[in-house]
């Protein structure tokens, strides 16, 4: 079965007005297969955002290869990404921002249709309500403005845009994660419904473990544009095999008084470095609590272990 | 630890905050014992920050106290002349802000923002940027804020608030800016501090993991006023009021089942102009009935130490 997206070695570096440049993304592979949620977490400024945005064809590779149902969108021209942009629809963090203010829910939402010459007039209307409808809101929602929804609302006005073309991919740059917990429970709630409905792939971007957990069933771990592990979701939370998930799991306070406190902690020391200037070997060994010597030399190959994939020297040690 | 014998740190009685005449903060009171971490948790628009924000009197121009006492330790400072106000800011009280970078002065080095509220000798700053985790400090001292991380930001403005030696740091949001991993180290440096110096800490915060973390106690606020306060423990084990259950409930966990249905609380919080006479969960609530709707439930008391406004209390499972 082709991959909804299979991402190759993909790099994506920014040119920096002094100096060299931003690595942003380096030497990523994936693939997601179709009705399957991939997570991608990571601490700020780890690329995840990026590997989304190239995804849809918002930011060039640098090199490497990704495809979307077969299609390679590096280098592609700009009839193949128009092309592709319908079969993947991207979700932002900010739904406040990504509303245009000036215009009308159903606008909005019926623009995807209009554009692509998909349907207009009463049959338009008829999509507009019927996808208001599968997000939890109501047909005469359309005529309103952005402002008159709260947060949460605006979240599904996005997603109802997003579904409007029936994607093969929907990208969710952290859609939760400027909404409040009760609101967040909602919108999760709906993600997991409209994924498992629309029969999609999605590619689930968040930097908040139990999130990701919730909905995806696969997880990838970035650390300073790099992949460090990718499992199966039960696999990557009971037995992590890389350093760093390991510090991320027990870095993420649960909500349990009783087992926050009893929990083993597992310390980093330090910051994260520049992606301007990674370390060599592997990038995570400044901060890595069982760093070697051929960590700080060598760049640790990407390889499987049982239905993990992890890259790090000292994994079978640890 | 809040005995009758001992002295609070800082105790609030009903204070109540009002914005044109519509109160956005009602009645609220808590008190803290030296040494004592205790979250005040909700969701945006609860009045959380606001409440943190008067306890040093730096409220927005628009807003006005309109009752209440505030007591640093048993000395009533909610009449305190601005003049005597102002010296005890970063000295006997003293607050941490969520945005590191932009809470900081871009224009002053570390070492002058962290002496600016003490006059501390270049000596003490150093050994101040040493105990809350700064790697060289002698290097850290002479630099500016954009020359530092989030994290490190973070560490400097507690620095600051920390070297007049208060009794009691109101923290709001301090973690909420950084990245997990940075989150845990500052989170255990305030651990620390309370701890080892006495500093009792009203953490201010949206993230239940913070609080089952590092508050001992926890009052859970919705719509402007207390819900419910307690022993993190006993408010985690068996909440006592409807919303901080289904709240608890609406949180993903490492242990659920994936992809299960979320508890949810339907609808959305009231706007202070539309709070009713009774309980303003009361139109979210599933356990709401006319009484609820009528009358303001007060707080009271469950268990030792437990209380919670809510007229079914008994109910809330």
């Amino acid at each position: 079965m082709t991959p909804v997206l299979a991402v190759e070695d993909l790099a994506v570096h920014f040119p920096a007005r002094h100096g060299p440049p931003v690595r942003a993304v380096d030497g990523v592979s994936f693939a997601i297969a179709p009705h399957e949620t991939l997570g991608l977490v990571g601490e700020s400024g780890c690329g995840k955002s990026t590997i989304s945005n190239a995804v849809v064809g918002l930011v060039a590779p640098t090199s490497g290869s990704v495809r979307v149902a077969g299609v390679e969108i590096a280098g592609a021209d700009r009839r193949t990404l128009r092309e592709m942009r319908a079969k993947a629809q991207m979700v932002f963090q900010d739904p406040a921002t990504s509303l245009n203010p000036r215009m009308t829910v159903g606008a909005a939402v019926g623009e995807p249709l209009l554009v692509r010459g998909v349907a207009r007039g009463a049959t338009l209307r008829d999509r507009v309500a019927s996808l208001l409808i599968e997000v939890g809101l109501r047909p005469e929602h359309a005529t309103r403005y952005p402002h008159q929804f709260s947060g949460g609302q605006r979240q599904r006005i996005v997603i109802a845009r997003a579904l409007a073309l029936r994607p093969a991919l929907l990208v969710c740059d952290e859609p939760v994660s400027a909404l409040d917990v009760s609101v967040r429970a909602q919108i999760l709630n709906l993600l997991v419904e409209l994924q498992a409905s629309h029969a999609m792939a999605c590619l689930f971007v968040s930097h908040d473990l139990a999130v990701v957990r919730h909905v995806c069933d696969r997880v990838a771990v970035m650390y300073l544009g790099h992949l460090a592990e990718l499992a199966p979701r039960e696999a990557l939370y009971t037995t992590p095999r890389h350093p760093y998930t390991r510090a991320l799991l027990a870095a993420v306070p649960e909500p349990d008084p009783a087992l926050q406190r009893t929990k083993l902690r597992v310390p980093l020391q330090g910051e994260i470095p520049s992606p301007a200037a990674p370390p060599p070997g592997c990038v995570f060994h400044t901060r890595c609590p069982i760093a070697i010597e051929k960590c700080r030399r060598e760049v640790p190959e990407w390889r499987p272990l049982g239905e993990t994939m992890v890259a790090c020297h000292r994994t079978e040690e640890a | 630890m809040s005995g009758a014998a001992m002295t609070a740190a800082l105790a609030v009685t009903d204070l109540t905050l009002a914005i044109g005449g519509v109160s956005v903060v009602d009645a609220v009171g808590f008190s803290i014992a030296p040494g004592e971490v205790m979250a005040l948790v909700g969701e945006s628009g609860c009045g959380k920050s606001l409440t943190a924000q008067a306890l040093l009197r730096l409220l927005p121009r628009q807003v006005h106290q309109i009752g209440g006492r505030i007591l640093l330790g048993g000395e009533d400072i909610t009449a305190l002349p601005e003049r005597r106000m102002r010296r005890l800011r970063g000295s006997r009280l003293s607050m941490i802000f969520q945005e590191p970078q932009s809470a900081l002065d871009p224009l002053a080095t570390v070492g002058a923002q962290v002496c600016e509220a003490s006059r501390a000798s270049r000596n003490a700053v150093r050994r101040m940027l040493a105990e809350v985790g700064i790697a060289d400090p002698d290097r850290r001292i002479d630099q500016y804020p954009f020359e530092l991380s989030g994290g490190m930001c973070q560490r400097v403005m507690i620095a600051s608030a920390l070297i007049g030696g208060p009794a009691v740091l109101v923290a709001d949001e301090p973690t909420t800016a950084l990245d997990v991993t940075i989150q845990a180290q500052i989170l255990d440096l305030l651990r620390r501090l309370a701890a080892e110096r006495g500093t009792a800490i009203v953490l201010i915060t949206h993230d239940m993991g913070v609080v089952a973390d590092i508050a001992e106690r926890v009052a859970v606020m919705y719509a402007g006023r207390i819900a419910e306060i307690g022993k993190t423990e006993a408010v985690f084990a068996a909440p006592r009021h409807p919303y901080t259950s289904l709240l608890l409930a609406a949180i993903p966990r490492l242990s659920d089942a994936p992809k299960s249905r979320l508890a949810v609380i339907e609808g959305s919080v009231p706007a202070p102009s539309d709070y009713g006479a009774g309980c303003r969960f009361a139109g979210r609530c599933p356990l709401a009935d006319a009484r609820c709707v009528a009358e303001q439930p007060p707080l009271r008391t469950m268990e030792e130490g437990h209380l919670s406004a809510c007229w079914h209390a008994e109910r809330v499972a």
